[in-house]
């Protein structure tokens, strides 16, 4: 698993990709949540791009639940974009999507959450 | 008519990775599709967690010195499946509470999430133990989760 960044306008992107499992959860979880100290009002919002990501198991939610309620703590927004299809399942099946704000796309998280961010973005190839 | 493969594992730190070879090996010779296959994982994964976290936690010697088991007969119709762990008798679906997000968000449960979610992603699951063994048998159905 790896979760790579990029600052965009008032945004924080970050790309995960590979596994988020038993045995990389830890990992995930290390590189995530020190990214919630700056998701407040005069901070960044965070979109967490999932497009790479194909498989997530219960662990991984734990870890973005977390996310979640520090996010809230500190009224600050955080967002999923781009789940692949069989995770968006899973998703779905864990009424995961009641817990974090799901887009179809990193584009379609910016126009809610981040007009600066969705002024000056551009998918990479 | 499918034959049944079965294979001891550890539940050492390395434990699962060889677990999911085993899982999509089998899966892999029978055609089985991705998505089915990572259903079927994430329900091995909830299960092998619930064991060494929970099951095996107070054995002597912890858990990483216990086993589980996996039996696996797999069709184009769909996996068949039973989990077991020598863990004291205990029967995880007894009193499944799905977690409530609907309240505010210091209240949400951070864990327990993966049995619920077995709940819902297998047909035909059921709990027993016997031969001192808990036994977790249930079906994936090929392409999706099952509620």
């Amino acid at each position: 698993m790896q979760l790579s960044e990029e600052r965009i306008g008032d945004a924080l992107l970050l790309k995960a990709s590979g596994r988020i499992d038993r045995a990389s959860v830890d990992t995930f979880k290390t590189a995530l949540l020190p990214h919630l100290e700056q998701c407040k009002p005069g901070g960044h919002v965070i979109v967490l791009d999932l497009s790479a990501i194909d498989y997530i198991s219960s662990l991984g939610f734990q870890v973005l639940l977390v996310a979640q309620r520090r996010a809230k703590a500190q009224y600050g927004s955080i967002a999923i974009a781009a789940l692949q299809p069989g995770v968006k399942a899973i998703f779905e099946v864990a009424n995961f999507a009641s817990v974090i704000r799901c887009f179809e796309s990193v584009r379609d998280a910016f126009a809610e959450l981040s007009p600066s961010a969705l002024a000056s973005y551009t998918p990479r190839a | 008519m499918a034959t049944p493969q079965i294979r001891q594992f550890d539940t050492g730190p390395e434990a699962f990775a060889q677990l999911r070879g085993f899982v999509e090996h089998c899966c892999a010779d029978a055609g089985i599709d991705p998505r089915t296959i990572a259903v079927l994982l994430l329900i091995c994964e909830e299960l092998f967690e619930n064991s060494v976290q929970h099951g095996y936690r107070d054995t002597p010697g912890g858990a990483s010195e216990q086993h589980i088991w996996l039996t696996l007969t797999v069709s184009g119709e769909g996996i068949d499946a039973i989990y077991e762990d020598a863990a004291p008798a205990y029967d995880p679906f007894a009193k499944v509470s799905p977690p409530d997000y609907s309240g505010p968000a210091e209240t949400w449960r951070v864990g327990g999430l993966g049995i619920p979610l077995v709940t819902r992603l297998t047909r035909d699951l059921r709990y027993e133990h016997t031969g001192k063994r808990n036994r977790i048998l249930f079906s994936v159905p090929v392409d999706g989760a099952a509620s």
